[in-house]
């Protein structure tokens, strides 16, 4: 019976019916269904009891209304009227007045005769207080200042009104001053004191003290007008009425100090149209029990659970402080894709310390030329400089490094070990599902003399399949299906067990590597991220390389899969969808698997007669000290076949670079004088010099090679189509990171270039990359 | 946000704040722990935006489009969100009128539902919300959410399954 019920209960049409959110159609037809299915009429009774009791419960929960400044402060940005449009806009501000006041105080505006004005409507928290400020209304009328906009603020909006002259008859004075006030539901001896006093204390004497029993008879068409003649006659007045908040704490909700029934701040309440506060403390424990979404953390991406490292950006470094800038390069790309996970899949914008800008740089295919097959060097390197599109004046470099490609005949022999999470985090369809497929495409992609072991890891680690040529599809995708996630997650094991196996099946002169998909949700045995980097740094010295395939989100460990992949000379990249998988493991097969040069670090050596200061785009965890340029003990980036790496720099000119706010660092009295400033160098044209040092994938020791630029003073919209792709990726990157250094760029100058830089796009990847800006527009409500 | 875009008329601009403010509040304040202030904050935020845009581009879809930014702005702010001290401002207040025993009886029904709709999953409880309390349909939360409409149904589905099966059998 109960699994009969359970049947019933799996159709989501029940809640759907019991919403109403069926067609005329499907309700006909459920609704016949239902006449002759007993379980299912049972069922939609239950669902609507459900609904009907929680939408009870909903609507007791009263929530409160903005706090009215804040209601104003929205409101104000739509009546400041241009002239060119003052003609609607007139009418407009005669019907919101209109609104704001129709409560109670109705003005009218018909004889608008200056229009030349902008009107201001706000509405503030009038306290009890209000009536002192009224002065200085008047004062300000008598003023007539010729800049020509009438801010008035009317004391309150327009519900509040109400309860503000039920209870409170200071607030309704200052109205009762300049405009007809027809409320005769409280006029108490107190309030025709208080107006009497507000009278005396007028120096306009304009119009007579009026009672407010008086202001009832008045036809409310005259007592406007002349509100309004003498509103716009005596020009513009940037005044307040009445913003004293009743109860002194200060704040948009102080005015509810929720007191008992009876006394002063009863009336504060109830001016600000509030529900009895009962409500709130319900939501508060609401909250607090956990129905809030802040208990979402570590599910949803974007929440605590998702870890990343903290970025601090770069910022611009004068030349004359710190001529030389050192980094190591990094062909990740996984920072991109999680973005668009972000972006498209969780509907979200990416938390900025996501956003690492050189991953997402690097993710595209640019035209650069590799090198020629016989080269001397595995890379083939360029440098351009031409206009910094969003901060004048200045100078963008952009650094591009293509390794050689690599025909797959060309690809030496390798020895893969899979290394799959299969703990019990990995079981969602973006994980484990995913890897599997993953690592059934790099399969089809392998050899006869390349060789594949899988070890995967949950609570302990296991050797799944023992190394077997590739050519054994079937056991290995056999292996494959049957693997299932479940159970906490040893990493450290993990690792230690592939390399071992790695180890074991050596293949001299050729790729060994172990590849790692996991959530980085590592929470049994070695978790810290310092111990496992040591461990993965100690294992890298064999030779045996490292890919960090990245899966899901939740409690995807970006942190410590992007130190663990530089740390073990390795790559990253970050799995979202089938799609990326293919992109990483079919098209870029050989750029995942061979590396072509290791321990790459660039240094970059910027001439101060053409650069006052310099500022690197990303790369913030890349950076090297200048002295670990020229030492081979500190690793590095490596460089996979037909990757392309591309580094950003914008620059200062030296004219410009004293506006940058910092200071410049004193000199020692002590340098060596003379000898830096004139140079042959110098006052030569170069604008920098490129070095690049690196290893051959089996060597210990370095190479170096120099390129050097000049600026032809290119404008931007000259330059290449990859320099203005390139340069909109790193805007959208900043954008997302919310920099400083972004200058007058928006979302929409990052759109306009990337339309207008899409090249062939075979791939398709760049009009992607459009969307992604076109949704990020749309989240942020651009 | 351009000299040529149509401006929201006041009056509209002011019948939206009246229906929306107090849904997205709530949707706001629920998806922000209890931060009153800064549910407020994003509210208001919210509604700047609003003016900033074309009316003529998003007429049509008003709600869908305040509960997408509000969202992303509540996501935004869950983010650098930091310990705050205790609003003073938001305390209970004692609610005058009902009977007291009524009263009881109904918090103790209430609670229990409050307790059980704790169990259900963030994003149950997400789509629960705009669609019982802000009133969007399927396909608008599907928009906010960016899920599809059928995952919205599924979803809404599988939360008054599991509070009706455990409203039965407590």
């Amino acid at each position: 019976m109960s699994s009969n019920k359970n049947e019933t209960w799996n159709d989501p049409r029940i809640t759907a019916y019991v919403l109403d959110e069926m067609s005329p159609d499907e309700r006909t037809v459920f609704e016949k269904e239902m006449a002759s299915d007993d379980a299912l009429a049972q069922a939609v009774t239950g669902a609507g009891q459900v609904t009907g009791q929680l939408s009870a419960l909903f609507e007791a929960e009263s929530t409160p209304a903005l706090a009215s400044e804040r209601r104003a402060a929205i409101i104000e940005k739509t009546v400041i009227i241009r002239p060119k449009d003052e003609r609607n806009g007139r009418r407009a501000i005669i019907a919101f007045l209109a609104i704001a006041a129709t409560a109670l105080v109705c003005i009218g505006l018909a004889p608008l005769t200056n229009q030349r004005k902008a009107i201001t409507v706000g509405q503030r928290n009038s306290g009890n207080n209000a009536g002192s400020k009224v002065t200085s209304i008047e004062d300000e009328l008598k003023k007539k200042q010729p800049t020509g906009s009438i801010v008035l603020e009317v004391a309150e909006s327009d519900t509040k009104v109400v309860s503000n002259l039920d209870s409170d008859n200071r607030a309704g004075d200052i109205v009762a001053d300049n405009t007809a006030v027809p409320s005769a539901r409280d006029p108490n001896q107190q309030s025709l004191e208080m107006n009497r006093s507000r009278v005396k204390r007028s120096r306009l004497g304009r119009r007579k003290p009026q009672t407010v029993m008086q202001d009832v008879q008045m036809p409310l068409g005259s007592l406007t007008d002349s509100f309004a003649m003498e509103a716009l006659d005596s020009s513009p007045l940037p005044s307040r009425v009445a913003q004293h908040e009743s109860g002194g704490l200060g704040g948009q909700y102080r005015g509810r100090r929720l007191a008992k029934p009876g006394n002063q701040s009863r009336s504060s309440g109830a001016m600000l149209g509030l529900r009895p506060r009962t409500m709130i403390g319900k939501e508060k424990g609401l909250a607090r029990t956990g129905f809030g979404f802040a208990n979402a953390e570590g599910r949803g991406p974007g929440m605590g659970g998702d870890q990343f490292d903290p970025i601090i950006e770069n910022d611009f470094i004068r030349t004359a402080d710190h001529p030389l800038s050192t980094f190591s390069v990094d062909v990740d790309t996984a920072s991109y894709s999680k973005v668009r996970d972000f972006l498209m899949r969780a509907n979200r914008l990416p938390r900025p310390d996501a956003v690492r800008i050189e991953e997402m740089i690097n993710y595209f295919d640019y035209a650069d030329e590799p090198p020629a097959d016989d080269a001397e060097h595995p890379f083939a390197a360029s440098v351009n400089i031409a206009e910094c599109p969003w901060n004048e004046g200045h100078r963008l470099a952009r650094i591009a490094i293509k390794g050689k490609t690599m025909k797959p005949k060309d690809r030496p022999a390798c020895n893969l070990v899979f290394l799959l999470d299969t703990s019990g985090s990995m079981n969602a369809t973006n994980k484990l599902p995913l890897v599997i497929d993953g690592m059934k495409m790099l399969t089809s992609q392998l050899t006869k003399n390349d060789t594949v072991a899988i070890v995967v890891y949950a609570g302990s680690a296991g050797l799944v399949l023992d190394s077997v040529p590739a050519k054994q599809k079937k056991k290995i995708r056999h292996a494959l299906q049957n693997l299932s996630a479940g159970g906490s997650t040893n990493g450290g094991q993990g690792i230690a067990l592939a390399y071992q196996t790695a180890r074991e099946h050596f293949i001299e002169g050729g790729v060994n590597r172990v590849i790692l998909c996991t959530d980085g949700d590592f929470n049994v045995g070695t978790t810290g991220t310092d111990s496992l980097v040591r461990m993965v740094e100690k294992k890298a010295k064999d030779n045996v390389y490292l890919t960090v395939l990245g899966f899901g989100m939740g409690n995807h460990n970006d942190a410590m899969l992007e130190r663990i992949s530089g740390r073990g000379n390795g790559n990253y990249a970050f799995i979202d969808n089938q799609r990326e998988a293919r992109k990483v493991l079919v098209q870029q097969t050989a750029g995942t698997l061979v590396t072509i040069a290791k321990d790459v670090k660039l240094q970059v050596d910027f001439n101060p007669a053409k650069v006052g200061a310099y500022r690197l785009i990303g790369y913030e965890n890349r950076i090297l000290a200048k002295e670990d340029f020229n030492d081979d003990k500190k690793d590095a980036g490596e460089i996979g076949a037909g990757h392309s790496v591309i580094a950003l720099y914008e620059l200062v000119p030296p004219e410009l670079a004293g506006k940058l706010n910092k200071p410049a660092v004193e000199e020692s009295k002590y340098a060596v004088k003379g000898l830096s400033d004139e140079t042959e160098e110098s006052t030569s044209d170069e604008t920098l010099t490129v070095r690049i040092r690196y290893k051959r994938p089996d060597a210990d020791t370095s190479n170096r090679v120099d390129y050097l630029a000049t600026d032809d003073s290119l404008s931007f919209d000259d330059s290449s189509i990859d320099t203005r792709f390139t340069a909109a990726v790193a805007g959208f990157g900043m954008l997302l990171r919310g920099s400083q250094h972004s200058g007058d760029w928006e979302l929409s100058d990052v759109l306009k270039v990337a339309q207008s830089s899409l090249g062939k796009d075979k791939s398709e990847l760049r009009s992607e990359f459009v969307q992604l800006v076109e949704k990020a527009k749309q989240l942020r409500g651009e | 946000m351009h000299d040529q875009d149509r401006k929201w008329p006041p009056t509209e601009l002011s019948d939206i704040i009246d229906r929306y403010e107090r849904p997205l509040l709530a949707y706001a304040y629920r998806m922000l722990g209890d931060d009153w202030q800064g549910s407020q904050d994003a509210v208001q935020e919210t509604f700047l935006r609003l003016c900033r845009e074309d009316p003529a581009k998003i007429e049509s879809r008003v709600a869908a489009w305040l509960f997408t930014v509000c969202r992303s702005r509540v996501i935004d702010m869950q983010r650098t969100k930091r310990p705050r001290p205790i609003d003073e401002s938001v305390q209970a207040m004692p609610d005058d009128g009902s009977d007291a025993s009524q009263a009881a009886c109904d918090a103790e029904e209430k609670s229990q539902l409050l307790r059980l709709l704790n169990d259900l999953t963030p994003r149950q409880q997400e789509v629960m919300r705009l669609r019982m309390q802000a009133g969007l349909s399927y396909k608008e939360i599907a928009t906010v959410t960016g899920m599809t409409v059928g995952n919205v149904g599924f979803h809404l589905h599988e939360a008054v399954r599991s509070l009706h099966g455990r409203l039965a059998t407590p």
